[in-house]
């Protein structure tokens, strides 16, 4: 039995062509998957997100394209929301 | 002037993508890209509709992307599948990232290097270092949380919404060429230790 792992990728192009088991895809700048320097609040909604595949995927090849727009979010506020 | 001497750009975070226009697209399309650019940009002065302006921008960065994306060999198959066997609250969490990240103190990656690097999870953050020539290494070098979210993890283990972050981590080099190295040795090799840590699931940052 393998391990279940679950990708945050921001390469949309590579994804569709890898089909890596499960995808979280965001249109984020390369080098920041997980969001800037400092933003705990947006850092921790992409983890949250991506992780929650891991029991969400139902089958090989899911992506889910997360719908933030980089700094036009308020993070902290869809944190707080979720509680 | 050249038209790739007008894409010209410093390698900030917001050029990341559209950069690869001058590298992979044709003059054609540069051409174009520029000169829509102009249209675009007053369009949406005056109409307000930035909106627009952003699906603009992200059609380009799509052919610029796709254009890069031409030059890669993928591997064929079956998408691997495991599932969890218990409940996220109680699973062991590994971290994984290819953003070349190493420990003071290990050897630093080389470019196209297939080989891979432990890296503790009670690291001093201080103490890691990033050798990848694929991305702007200066928001990760600031906060490494951008590219491995040592720190999440650990409030997420406190807050008891996962189970354990595992001891170790698994840290990758990107843009490999060399995948065959990569999916017959140090793939295996990195699975089997993380079955011997114990690992339910893991979590990898792709840069």
């Amino acid at each position: 039995m393998g391990i279940p792992t679950v990708i945050t990728m921001m390469y949309k192009q590579v994804v569709d062509a890898l089909r890596p088991p499960r995808v979280a895809y965001a249109r984020f700048p390369f080098g920041q998957p997980l969001g800037e320097p400092g933003n705990v609040d947006q850092q921790r909604v992409i983890v949250e997100d991506s992780l929650k595949l891991l029991t969400t995927a139902s089958e090989p090849g899911t992506l889910e394209a997360l719908p933030y727009r980089w700094r036009r979010e308020d993070y902290a506020k869809i944190r707080k929301e979720r509680g | 002037m050249d038209v790739k001497d007008l894409l010209e750009n410093p390698r900030t975070a917001g050029f990341s993508r559209i950069k690869y226009l001058q590298s992979y697209g044709t003059e054609e399309q540069m051409g174009e890209f520029l000169n829509s650019l102009f249209l675009e940009a007053f369009n949406a002065k005056y109409s307000g509709d930035w909106d627009a302006f952003v699906s603009f921008m992200e059609e380009w960065e799509d052919v610029a992307l796709t254009g890069q994306f031409k030059s890669m060999e993928m591997p064929e198959g079956d998408i691997p599948w495991a599932t969890l066997s218990k409940p996220l609250s109680s699973a062991k969490v590994a971290l994984l990232t290819t953003g070349g990240l190493y420990i003071e103190g290990q050897e630093p990656f080389e470019r196209g290097d297939t080989s891979y690097r432990r890296i503790p999870s009670d690291v001093r953050k201080e103490d890691i270092r990033i050798r990848h020539r694929g991305y702007d290494n200066g928001p990760a070098n600031q906060d490494i949380n951008c590219v491995y979210p040592l720190d999440r993890f650990k409030e997420m283990e406190s807050e008891g919404k996962i189970g354990e972050l595992s001891g170790t981590g698994y840290s990758f080099m990107g843009m490999i060429n060399d995948t065959e190295t990569l999916i017959n040795d140090t793939a295996p090799d990195v699975a089997r230790a993380l079955k011997q840590d114990g690992v339910d699931a893991v979590f990898l940052a792709s840069t």
